[in-house]
């Protein structure tokens, strides 16, 4: 019966392309509050609303039902609703976490638990900046499933085979890292010591690809935008060659722009290792305590006169000089200082920065407005956002229901 | 110099050495080098002219020790040369005395740097071919066995005792001194502009450009005359003494070599030569003029006393490398022309000649670019094949830097070869691989099997690396790199090398036939007539490559007057203090500055024993070169640290960092000068304060469409809460899968392709499908319609009021109701209604199944249109 249809393409795509051809027409019209309040829910849930869901929103936003939005606050405030919808969770903010998972950036990539903890840090309207330092993992609290396995992301696949609603706490539950992965509370940093984190961006290599990646995702800056060459550069590795092919240039004037201040940085993460081969599924986060993993020393001769790394002691050499903008505050972990030891206070570090806010507030930006944001009043927006993140002590929610009433369009 | 009481090594050096002298017997001077046993009182390979070769000397016995080494490595050598026909009587300088070797030592000893006998007279006088007297074909390479000769004076050539001493350096107020603007640098365009008005003009007028330009028929390096501007100034730099112009030197003063190559060498010039020469050495005091004058150095830098590296520096030469049985070894510290000497002292020399595009490195070596070729002669490669294959044993080393890890066939590094498929050795490249082919025995004339280092391991980086390669009848093949046996096994047994061809030619950077060129630099090489152990392996890698020197910066700061001084320590006691950093070039680019430490001197005059010291500071410590601080490089600059007597040792002072850093070249090594700063030291300080970096405002540009797709998630997600189909339905799931990443991936309205519209359209085929299938689902969804589902398709779409029940649902639930930016209600619904009349028509009297699909089609069409897709 279904093959049936299948086999006539040509009869059914003239009628699509005709539907096409007539939605776009009708998105030229102007929208009233009710196409507002269509949009909102869009961007948000990432699904369409029903009949009943976008009448509670009229309710909301347009009191007086003259299909003119009351204010910014009530469509704000109309928008809300749209964060109960399972499409939030299982559709906007799993798509969004998903590429800061891997290295290809791909959105193609089962549910695992960096994204699992995303969603529920925000669900749970907690303190964002939690994501890089706290000893918390989100997993699944429905039967029927493999368990939580510090092997396999098999509880994950199947948490997300399910269909289940990631917003439902009876579904996707709040624990302490530690007590799920037994990983010292101490060496637990949110999200880069899950799994999928630690499989992504501790494999092989020289640990640098967490640090890289962390500042892509977490503070919206690749090291290109980040790199100065007049940093101090006594941390660089002694597997850093200073004389690429025998031309030292490159290194004074590249290489030393982003490794003066990524080694000190990176050196957090200096005891934790993944321990399977790179592009297999197999392996687990391995942490030393208070012992230097092998690939911090290795390629050693490349210039024996570089840093040899002796522990997890961090630097922040970028709260001087250009970098400084970043907007470096005090943390729980170190104050003022710059400066700690391992992963949880370094991910504090970049967490309680102005560009940790600001990148939270832009990437929710372009999920909700599908763009990045452009003109002054984008960039206005950005700002309030940021301070209502601030306010709100860093619940993201109030960022996805603030760029959508900005964007709930004219 | 001003010779220190106690004697002052490194700890590193100190175990190097002791090393060496458990090793050796004889005592000599400050060199450490482990001498060939096989050495012949002799270097090079170039012909002997002039002088007096054979004239017996019939004066007097050398008086000491020294001066018999004086005349055994420096005047017996010169007396065979041309220098032989005016210093022997006729001219001063007798240095070459044939009556009485004690005077003339008397006259040489004042014209050699003790500490850097490369900085000597005699080395500067055959650099600039002085009277035409350089004996060999490049003046380079005669400066260079010059050099040699005074080092085997001044140190041995065999020496157990290898103490390096340190010594007071003369002492230099800071000069900022202008140089010749780099790239990168705040008046480098200034430069070029002043290079292109005034100098670069002459080289088309003197027909330079007929090859120094990359261009030209017979390209000839280097390209100053290059018709790229930049490269023609870049390369110009080393040939222009920017002190020509602020000293106003006159002609027979000036050392610029476009000057000199004119004036004393006559350089394709005939008979314009000594007006050429004037018109270019004016064109230079022109430039020199366009460039700025350099900054003071601030009032507020706390600063130590200023060196130079090959002024002031000591070398730590040699370093205790073990080259024993070496029949062949190439430093290339010549630094120009078109020779390399083969240094190792076994006749006959294998001297290379280069050809092909090459540049000399700062620091020792050849930048080999493709089709570079530094090749040996047969007759005199033929020394390898005949030791070789009477040892049956032997090792190649080289110091290397590959300039990719794309290259492969293998690239030949060095090859003793006849061809490209005929050989006794290769070392060559693959990739990440280093590649021994050898012939023997149990492999073919091309030396396969091939022994190379494993592909996971990686070994092969496009840095600086120490490689060597060993044979021996017991252990075979093994390779080396950077001190250590990479482990890897020769699937060949040992066999013996009684096979090899003594008519093949040894070369570097390519094969016989140049087709297997090799990019990268050689900064040292040498081929030994035995297996080097692993312990002399460790060695060689532990004591470097090239030049080496220990800077001593006395931690003082004088008045403008040079007067006035004052340590910066504030310790009293009579001596003086030093911060001395382990230096050299690097490459032809930087200078490496390592492991600083501080070290204390008696002061002349004083003999007050060293007083105890405790928590004077010492922080962040720059280095400055010519008068100011480069912004890059400064690894010590957050240096904190106290000096402490009780930390003091008299072998290695007080470490104050184990670490090094490179910093840029400017100048060169005899010309750049170098001094240190201090944030804080005893009780000089001057804390510095980076300047507040205010954010850059974000750019504003035009808006962005604010409508977009749903992406592929939004599409299953969207689909399924307007069927009520769940995404876990089992066709649902196959489809998507299937059709996943067909769907859109961003939400940009610009990326939508015909594709998406097919995934889009399987997706909702999929969803109406399961949605029809379902009768609780249908029932909910079409309510008007549930006795429908069980008729034939004419009964079930005859009225309108039929066909409405299928169309108002759908609209209300994929479309929404009272939407101004979604499709215009009656529209859509005609352009539905009449689908299913068409559908229906064409089906006339058919069953439920048909009026099914008929359904099934008209749900897809809507819920696969833009009123989902687009949001």
């Amino acid at each position: 019966m279904l093959k049936s249809i299948k086999t006539s393409p040509a009869r059914n795509a003239g009628a699509l392309i005709l539907g096409v051809a007539m939605a776009m027409t009708g998105s030229l019209a102007e929208a009233g509050a009710r196409d507002q309040a269509k949009r909102m829910y869009d961007r948000i849930a990432g699904v369409p609303p029903t009949q009943p869901e976008l009448n509670a929103m009229m309710a909301i936003m347009d009191a007086n039902d003259d299909d003119v939005t009351d204010s910014d606050a009530a469509a704000q405030a109309a928008a809300e609703l749209a964060l109960e919808s399972t499409g939030f969770y299982n559709v906007t903010l799993k798509n969004m976490a998903t590429p800061w998972t891997n290295e290809e950036q791909t959105m193609f990539a089962d549910l695992n638990d960096f994204t699992a903890t995303v969603i529920g840090l925000v669900r749970d309207g907690d303190d964002f900046r939690k994501v890089l330092y706290d000893d918390v993992i989100y997993v699944g609290a429905i039967g029927g499933i493999s368990p939580y396995s510090n092997d396999s992301n098999d509880h994950y696949v199947e948490l997300e085979a399910s269909g289940e609603n990631l917003g439902d706490p009876a579904v996707l539950e709040r624990r302490a890292q530690s007590s799920v992965t037994a990983l010292d509370s101490g060496a637990t940093a949110g999200v880069m010591t899950t799994r999928a984190g630690a499989k992504a961006f501790f494999v092989a290599g020289t640990n640098r690809a967490m640090f890289r990646f962390t500042m892509m995702n977490f503070m919206c800056r690749d090291l290109e935008q980040v790199q100065d060459t007049s940093r101090t550069p006594d941390r660089i590795r002694q597997d850093v060659s200073r004389s690429p092919g025998g031309d030292s240039r490159i290194f004074l004037n590249r290489c030393v722009g982003c490794h003066s201040g990524m080694d000190p940085l990176a050196q957090a993460f200096a005891y934790y290792n993944w321990t399977g081969e790179e592009g297999t599924e197999d392996g687990r986060l391995q942490y030393t305590a208070n012992s230097v993993q092998p690939k911090y020393l290795i390629n050693a001769d490349n210039f024996r006169y570089g840093y040899a790394t002796p522990d997890d002691h961090w630097d922040n050499y970028w709260r001087e000089g250009p970098n400084s903008v970043l907007g470096w505050n005090a943390t729980p972990y170190t104050g003022n200082s710059g400066s700690g030891s391992g992963a949880k206070s370094m991910g504090a570090e970049l967490s309680h920065s102005d560009a940790f806010a600001e990148c939270q507030a832009k990437k929710v930006f372009k999920t909700v407005c599908l763009h990045e944001p452009t003109t002054g009043a984008d960039h206005s927006q950005v700002s309030s956002m940021v301070s209502n993140l601030e306010a709100s002590n860093f619940n993201l929610q109030t960022a996805f229901t603030g760029a959508a009433a900005y964007c709930r369009g004219d | 110099m001003n010779v220190i009481s106690k004697l002052n090594t490194r700890t590193w050096l100190t175990a190097m050495l002791m090393l060496a002298a458990l090793a050796l017997s004889g005592c000599g001077g400050g060199d450490s080098t482990e001498t060939n046993a096989q050495y012949n009182n002799g270097v090079g390979g170039g012909a002997n002219t002039g002088g007096v070769a054979g004239s017996p000397y019939n004066g007097p016995v050398c008086s000491t020790t020294e001066i018999c080494r004086f005349k055994q490595y420096f005047y017996d050598e010169l007396r065979t040369k041309d220098c032989n026909g005016c210093h022997a009587t006729d001219q001063a300088p007798t240095f070459l005395n044939p009556d009485n070797v004690n005077q003339a030592y008397t006259q040489a000893v004042g014209r050699v740097n003790l500490n850097n006998p490369s900085d000597s007279v005699f080395v500067d006088y055959v650099a600039a071919n002085h009277q035409q007297a350089c004996w060999l074909s490049s003046s380079a390479a005669c400066a260079s066995e010059m050099t040699d000769y005074i080092d085997r004076w001044l140190n041995g050539v065999s020496s157990s005792s290898t103490e390096i001493q340190l010594s007071a350096p003369d002492e230099h107020p800071i000069t900022v001194t202008k140089q010749l603007p780099v790239a990168g640098t705040a008046n480098y365009s200034t430069a070029v502009n002043a290079f292109q008005t005034y100098i670069y003009p002459l080289f088309a007028e003197y027909n330079c450009d007929g090859c120094h330009r990359s261009d030209a028929l017979t390209p000839q390096q280097p390209y100053f005359a290059s018709a790229d501007i930049n490269e023609a100034y870049d390369s110009s730099r080393s040939k222009i003494d920017i002190e020509d112009g602020v000293q106003d030197r006159v002609l027979a003063e000036a050392l610029s070599r476009f000057v000199v190559r004119q004036r004393s060498e006559f350089h394709n010039c005939g008979e314009d030569c000594g007006a050429n020469a004037q018109e270019m050495l004016d064109a230079i005091k022109s430039f020199e003029a366009a460039i700025p004058n350099p900054n003071a150095v601030p009032d507020n830098w706390v600063t130590s006393r200023a060196l130079i590296l090959e002024r002031d520096g000591i070398l730590a030469s040699g370093g205790g490398r073990i080259d024993t049985g070496a029949i062949a070894m190439w430093e290339f510290s010549e630094g120009d022309g078109a020779l390399v000497l083969d240094k190792s002292g076994v006749d006959p020399a294998m001297n290379l000649d280069l050809t092909g595009d090459y540049n000399w490195v700062g620091g020792n070596g050849i930048q080999f670019l493709s089709g570079t070729r530094a090749q040996a002669t047969i007759l005199a490669s033929r020394k390898l094949a005949t030791r070789i294959k009477s040892s049956n044993a032997y090792s190649l080393e080289a110091w290397v830097a590959p300039a990719n890890v794309t290259q492969e066939g293998p690239a030949r590094i060095m090859t003793y070869s006849d061809g490209n498929t005929s050989r006794n050795f290769t070392l060559g490249q693959t990739l990440y691989n280093y590649d021994f082919l050898h012939r023997s025995s149990s492999t073919d004339g091309n030396g396969d099997p091939a022994l190379s280092t494993a592909d996971d391991d990686e070994r092969l980086q496009a840095t600086l690396q120490h490689v060597v390669l060993t044979f021996d009848p017991i252990n075979g093949r093994r390779i080396y790199v950077n001190g250590q046996y990479t482990g890897d096994t020769d699937s060949a047994s040992p066999g013996n090398l009684s096979g090899w061809d003594d008519s093949f030619v040894f070369i570097m950077g390519n094969e016989a036939t140049g087709e297997y060129p090799w990019e990268g630099i050689i900064r040292f090489a040498a081929v030994y007539d035995r297996a080097l152990t692993q312990d002399e392996i460790t060695t060689n890698f532990d004591a470097g490559v090239g030049e080496k020197y220990f800077l001593l910066f006395k931690l003082e700061q004088c008045d403008e007057l040079g007067e006035n001084c004052e340590d910066l320590t504030g310790i009293d006691d009579g001596y003086d203090s030093y911060v001395v950093f382990q230096a050299a070039v690097f490459d032809s680019y930087s200078y490496l500055f390592s492991e600083p430490y501080l070290y204390r001197i008696q002061a002349e005059g004083t003999s007050t024993p060293e007083s105890s010291y405790n928590a004077i500071p010492l922080e962040g410590m720059r280095i400055g070169i010519n008068g100011k601080e480069p912004a890059v490089g400064q690894a010590f600059a957050k240096l904190q640290t106290t000096l402490d007597s009780s930390l003091y040792t008299e072998e290695a002072g007080q470490v104050l960092s184990s670490i090094g850093t490179i910093l840029p070249l400017e100048g060169g090594s005899n010309s750049d000068e170098f001094f240190l700063t201090f944030e804080q030291i005893g009780a000089f300080s001057d804390i510095r304060v980076e300047a507040t970096v205010s954010p850059v405002a974000p750019t504003v540009s035009e808006q962005e469409p604010d409508v977009g797709l749903r992406n592929f998630a939004e599409i299953n997600a969207s689909m399924s809460k307007i069927t009520g189909v769940p995404v876990t339905n089992s066709d649902v799931v196959s489809t998507y899968n299937t059709v996943k990443q067909q769907l859109p991936t961003t939400t940009s309205a610009e990326t939508f392709l015909s594709s998406h519209q097919m995934g889009v359209a399987q997706m909702a085929i999929e969803y109406c499908s399961a949605l029809v299938d379902d009768t609780g689902l249908r029932d909910a969804f079409f309510p008007g319609f549930v006795s429908n589902f069980g008729v034939g398709v004419t009964p079930a779409f005859d009225t309108t009021v039929e066909r409405d029940a299928i169309i108002n649902p759908l609209f209300d639930k994929v479309v929404g109701s009272g939407l101004l930016s979604q499709p215009d209600e009656a529209e859509m619904k005609t352009e539905l209604d009449d689908l299913i009349v068409l559908l229906a028509s064409r089906h006339v009297g058919e069953t439920e199944i048909e009026t099914q699909k008929i359904v099934k089609a008209t749900c897809a069409a809507a819920l696969g249109s833009a009123a989902v897709l687009v949001q």
